[in-house]
């Protein structure tokens, strides 16, 4: 038996259920009411979704990092250990390349959001400053993979 | 104390704070972790230098506060997407304390075993 909270709650989400569905099927005619939005609706869905796969990925990869490094801190840290695990080993460069790609992903749409929200700034100005932050992420994160790995 | 302070001041609130702001301190952080992780292409030897480096207490200290911000953001992001993708159930009200919890635990063996 569901409490009255409990159905409110799932009314709730059934609601901005309907709410995604409804702004990916009408984002065109959505799209001309909204002329202040620099980003159309359908792409702010998609980065919405983004944002909550690139997380549920990351979540894993978090978890994988927390240990490692909670392990490898035990004895101190020293160049010969830490490039020993991950010098021509290619699990270790595949899950950090994934794991910098979804980074990448993730914080500049968290970001994007907090300059928007936090400081009003919704413009293509800052559409293109996040996006600068992505591809300087990948970038300079993808090298220090390299870094460790060649 | 005004009253919007009040209708925010509780511990969803907070979670949100602790959320956007764990995530910005770690994007500002990230640059730096790339660019020591680097310090290996130019040789083990110089890598070898900066880790000599982080061996100063105080480096220690912000290392630990990192590994607190990483798992607050991560279980903080995890009780999120329960929320957002998993039917409501009662014991989803524990959710706050259980990323706390995690959280403290990750950042305590960290700093157990960093010292």
């Amino acid at each position: 038996m569901q409490s009255a909270e409990c159905r409110v709650q799932i009314a709730e989400c059934e609601c901005r259920v309907r709410f995604i569905f409804l702004l990916i099927t009408h984002h065109s005619s959505l799209n001309t009411a909204c002329e202040r939005t620099f980003v159309n609706i359908r792409s702010q869905v998609l980065l919405w979704g983004a944002q909550r796969v690139s997380a549920m990925v990351l979540a894993l990869c978090v978890v994988i990092h927390l240990v490692t490094i909670i392990y490898a801190v035990r004895n101190g840290l020293s160049a010969a250990e830490i490039l020993g695990r991950t010098r021509g080993n290619v699990g270790w460069l595949a899950f950090y390349a994934v794991f910098v790609a979804v980074v990448a992903i993730h914080a500049p749409i968290g970001l994007r959001t907090i300059v928007a929200e936090t400081l009003g700034w919704r413009s293509r100005g800052a559409d293109i400053f996040v996006l600068a932050v992505a591809l300087s992420l990948a970038i300079w994160g993808w090298r220090a993979v390299w870094a460790v790995f060649y | 104390m005004n009253n919007d302070f009040r209708a925010r001041n509780h511990p969803a609130y907070w979670a949100f704070i602790v959320h956007r702001v764990s995530g910005v301190l770690l994007l500002l952080f990230l640059p730096l972790h790339f660019w020591a992780l680097g310090q290996a292409l130019h040789g083990e030897a110089r890598f070898d230098g900066f880790l000599r480096w982080t061996e100063q207490p105080l480096v220690k200290f912000a290392e630990t506060a990192l590994v607190l911000l990483l798992a607050a953001h991560m279980a903080g992001g995890v009780r999120l997407l329960m929320l957002e993708f998993l039917a409501w159930r009662d014991w989803q009200r524990s959710l706050l304390a259980i990323a706390s919890g995690a959280s403290l635990a990750a950042g305590l063996a960290f700093l157990l075993n960093v010292v």
